[in-house]
């Protein structure tokens, strides 16, 4: 029952979301560049809710895959094959945004595509595949440090990327990253069955026919998607994937099939939220979505596991 | 003789009458002879009046004739300027229809160059690290111009709150963009002028002028500013080359490299930048300064943040005793510029012939007749005077107008 | 209705079972014995389906499996493993209604007969109290119960319990036992891999011993597993260490010693 009402938190930030800002209240029926700014609000809400739902997607899906509470849409490598995609664009001086997305999420699917092939050598069991994510993230990440070094005051302009955020979020972008974020996430809930029964034991699911190995693909396809998508459209905004999963099962409680609509619609508010607070915590400039969302999103989740404990 | 008597009273009186009565004939005659003359004269008097009033009037028609005369020739003249049409940085063609009235700038070296055009009195929003020219302070202050925020990551709602129909921004940084596709739904066109080396400067100085409707000023501005380099050249030329590390930041040591205004600078001040083999602005080793043995070192201090003396222990913190070697330090050539200087070489504006000509001075003072040793370790423009004379154009501070138009 | 055919099963890359040929009936509750390594948590993974035929021929509740095969008789199987490794912030009673659902219809949330189904679950486990505590929160005898429980709760033809017994306190032990009969009474097979060999007459009806890679002995818990038997099986001098073993006195016959002689090297009849 607590679970219901945590879904109205999205269509609540979703309205502040449109009429709140450093432009003013905006009239729905005004006309002009009123209209154009309301239309700007928009957009950015559906992107953050977009991004939100599908990291939430990929991290409630990865937590449960990989048995580790404390997975993230990252773990797999994607936010650094993202960057080193972002990177490669700007250096070779493709810097329309469409083209910075899309290599974004090229990057990030290549980057899946080696942990894969990688992990799958190795039997393509849980730790192999954290393994190899966390080996390519760290030696992709440093790969990243040496082409910023050398972008020089573009340098700048990447890092803005690289904190996340949905400010430079265009029809375009959204049109085709928004379905690749919900297929990914619709996939996972295809899944939910199987990741509910993984939580029983790899032997318990497998007598009652899940495949791990082959689910393990599966979700980490699924989770690389969506995750890529998002980055592609906001940057790698990070903790939502985190946190969203675990305010969801602390919240509400109960097994994966039934927090996880509901980790998907908190990932969305907590995006929506920390955009609409990043316009005015720093006006003017911008407030970086991932530090807004760990600001926002770390008490609530110390509260949560507070009120647990005792 | 009693008829006598009365006869020759009646001939006096007789006579007396008829000279009465010519008398007043005559007077009579004279008076409306007179009247006749002052009712003509009154009446060339009313007429002078009427002459001088629809003369007058005749004036005033000819003085709104003339100013009508003039808005037309002013509006003829910007239908002459507009629409303009301009290729930007990113190579789209943008098309101005009618003279932008409400600019915002977003990048420092932008508002120079606008300013420099003349087109200041239509600018109503920079970013926050605008500073040139000084009076933008002012502006700021009386509400004349908003402060936007951030250029490196635009925020497009205060951007929008100052209502523009026209934002300028520049080429190498990617937020810059996004903005420009999110505006064009809108139609407010964001210019992103090139902003790496001189000829960017030339060419953006071109553009800005031609979409803000100030091309005579722009064209105007442009070749003074060859002029000035051109000079520069010419103040150094047969000289032997002098080596110089231009340093933006001291700790790590960040230099300019290879394809930036700076090395072109240094390059037409009769200079080799040491670190043209490092592309673009990078950190360096302390070995790598060692190595290059430069004979001038400048350095760019901002406005006062860093100054002379800590940036010398600095660079003795990081080289060591070795410091020594370096031909820079032990002759004293290393200079510190600050002030209006200082943005002359760090921003690609219309001030990079100025910043030239300064770099010329640095590494040839005896190209002026001057002796290095006579020149402050703080370069500004309180310490060091550019010897230049009255006919090489040095750049005019503009005035800021107070005029804005409202949204 | 559970037979194994020539079975042969490989775990790792090593053969650890091969030529096992055995039948098992609705109904009644059938022990594997043996020491550690011997296959039986094997012999239970291939019969959930969660291991492959490596040779032979499987077959239960009208599925079956060859070479290369894993038998899916999915619902009709229920497995509970000799170590739980479940999600530790789910509660009990969550791990029952998840066991229950199974992994299809993601869409599905548990219906009310679900819930009373999981709750008498664990009621007849004695465990009703356990259902709100999250799993981290117990301890491995309460674990093993509410897997149990879980296990029991899909009422399946098809019933494998690797060391149900393990970690138990005596109470435990004895409902379990009785629940595993009362399964058996309603016409469950039910599978039960152990090393409690003095508890096995009191709920199990036949016992297949495995040693070696191969059964060694099957039949009913009282004629097969003697002293002899389990000395071999084992490889523990039973005679010093009786205590290890208290229910079994029987020395064992000499058709005993014929039976499982075939399987090992046995010297004069009286040696040991």
């Amino acid at each position: 029952m607590r679970g219901g009402l945590l879904h109205l938190l999205l269509p609540v930030f979703f309205a502040l979301s449109l009429f709140l800002g450093p432009y003013g209240f905006i009239n729905p029926f005004s006309h002009g560049l009123g209209a154009f700014v309301l239309e700007l609000r928009l957009l950015r809400a559906l992107a953050a809710s977009l991004v939100g739902l599908a990291l939430a997607a990929s991290g409630s899906g990865l937590q449960a895959l990989l048995k580790n509470p404390l997975a993230d849409p990252y773990i797999l490598g994607v936010s650094s094959g993202a960057a080193l995609g972002v990177l490669a664009a700007i250096a070779a001086g493709f810097v329309w945004p469409l083209a910075v997305s899309l290599s974004a999420l090229l990057g990030g699917l290549a980057a899946l595509a080696l942990v894969m092939a990688v992990s799958s050598a190795l039997g393509l069991t849980r730790t192999s595949m954290v393994l190899a994510g966390v080996a390519l993230s760290y030696a992709l990440s440093s790969i990243d440090m040496i082409i910023m070094m050398d972008l020089g005051p573009a340098v700048q302009g990447s890092l803005a990327w690289m904190f996340g955020t949905v400010a430079y979020a265009l029809w375009g972008e959204l049109a085709y990253a928004a379905p690749l974020m919900a297929a990914g996430a619709a996939w996972i809930f295809l899944r939910a069955g199987h990741l509910e029964s993984l939580m029983l034991g790899d032997d318990v699911a497998e007598s009652m026919g899940v495949r791990a190995r082959r689910l393990r693909a599966e979700v980490a396809v699924a989770s690389a998607l969506s995750t890529s998508a998002a980055v592609a459209v906001a940057g790698p905004v990070g903790f939502v994937g985190l946190v969203a999963p675990w305010i969801a099962r602390l919240g509400s409680g109960g097994a994966f099939r039934r927090i996880y609509p509901l980790s998907l619609s908190l990932g969305a508010s907590l995006t929506v939220a920390a955009d609409l607070a990043s316009r005015f915590v720093e006006p003017g400039g911008m407030a970086p979505l991932t530090s807004i969302t760990a600001l926002m999103g770390a008490p609530v989740l110390v509260y949560l596991l507070a009120r647990w404990r005792g | 003789m009693r008829r006598k008597a009365s006869s020759s009273v009646a001939i006096s009186l007789i006579v007396v009458a008829v000279v009465v009565a010519i008398s007043a004939a005559y007077i009579g005659h004279q008076l409306s002879a007179y009247s006749a003359q002052v009712s003509e004269l009154y009446s060339a008097v009313s007429s002078l009046n009427r002459t001088v009033a629809s003369q007058a009037s005749a004036m005033s028609s000819i003085a709104s004739q003339q100013q009508s005369i003039q808005s037309q020739l002013s509006s003829l003249e910007s239908s002459m300027r507009f629409p303009a049409s301009a290729v930007d940085a990113t190579g789209q063609q943008i098309v101005v229809y009618s003279e932008p009235t409400r600019i915002v700038s977003l990048m420092p070296s932008d508002t120079a160059i606008l300013f420099a055009v003349g087109a200041g009195p239509q600018v109503v929003g920079v970013d926050e690290y605008s500073s040139w020219p000084p009076c933008l302070s002012a502006l700021e202050a009386n509400g004349t111009v908003k402060d936007i925020g951030s250029g490196w990551y635009p925020d497009p709602e205060v951007i929008l709150s100052a209502r523009p129909d026209m934002v300028f921004g520049v080429s190498s940084v990617p937020s810059n963009y996004a903005l420009k596709q999110q505006f064009a739904a809108y139609g407010i066109p964001v210019v992103l002028l090139p902003d790496n080396t001189i000829e960017d400067v030339l060419q953006s100085i071109y553009t800005a002028g031609r979409l803000t409707g100030h091309t005579g000023t722009a064209q105007l501005l442009a070749e003074n500013v060859t002029a000035e380099l051109s000079y520069a050249e010419d103040s150094t030329v047969g000289l032997n080359r002098t080596s110089a590390a231009l340093i933006v930041w001291p700790s790590p040591i960040w230099v300019a490299g290879n394809g930036t205004w700076e090395d072109q600078m240094i390059t037409a001040a009769g200079g080799s930048n040491v670190f043209s083999n490092v592309n673009g602005w990078e950190p360096v080793d302390p070995e790598a300064l060692l190595a290059a043995r430069p004979q001038v070192i400048i350095y760019t201090a901002g406005h006062g943040q860093l100054n002379y003396s800590e940036f010398i222990s600095t660079l003795y913190q990081e080289l060591g005793p070795a410091a020594d070697s370096v031909p820079a330090i032990a002759s004293g050539r290393v200079y510190a510029v600050t002030g209006e200087y200082n943005d002359w070489l760090t921003e690609p504006g219309p001030f990079v012939g100025d910043g030239t000509i300064l770099l010329s001075v640095l590494l040839h003072p005896e190209a002026y007749g001057m002796n290095y040793t006579s020149i402050p370790h703080v370069v500004s423009p309180d310490t060091l005077r550019l010897p230049v004379p009255a006919s090489v154009p040095v750049i005019s501070t503009p005035q800021c107008a107070s005029a804005v138009s409202s949204p | 209705m559970l037979e194994a055919d020539s079975l042969s099963l490989a775990y790792g890359g090593r053969v650890v079972l091969e030529g096992l040929s055995f039948e098992a009936y609705p109904g009644e509750v059938l022990a594997v014995v043996g020491p550690n390594g011997a296959g039986k948590t094997t012999l239970l993974r291939a019969l959930s389906g969660s291991l492959e035929v490596a040779g032979g021929a499987l077959s239960c509740c009208g599925f079956s499996a060859a070479a290369g095969e894993r038998l899916g008789a999915g619902d009709r199987i229920s497995y509970a493993p000799a170590y739980p490794d479940v999600d530790p912030w789910i509660s009990a009673l969550d791990l029952v209604l998840s066991y229950r659902m199974g992994p299809r219809r993601p869409w599905a949330r548990p219906s009310r007969e679900d819930v009373g189904a999981a709750l008498e679950s664990l009621r007849r486990l004695g465990a009703a109290a356990l259902g709100p505590r999250r799993t981290s929160e117990m301890s491995t005898g309460e674990l093993k119960m509410v897997m149990l429980a879980a296990a029991l709760s899909r009422r399946s033809d098809v019933l494998l319990l690797d060391e149900p017994l393990a970690y138990l306190d005596l109470r435990n032990q004895s409902i379990a036992m009785s629940a595993l009969r009362a399964e058996a009474r309603r016409g469950a097979l039910v599978l039960v891999a152990s090393h409690e060999l003095h508890l096995l007459r009191l709920y199990a009806d036949r016992v297949l011993v495995l040693s070696g890679g191969r059964a060694v002995a099957m039949g009913r818990v009282d004629s097969v597993l003697s002293e002899g038997l389990l000395e071999r099986a084992y490889g523990v001098p039973l005679r010093e260490e009786r205590a290890l073993v208290p229910s079994i006195h029987r020395a064992g016959g000499a058709r005993e010693r014929r039976s499982y002689c075939n399987y090992f090297r046995c010297g004069a009849p009286g040696r040991y």
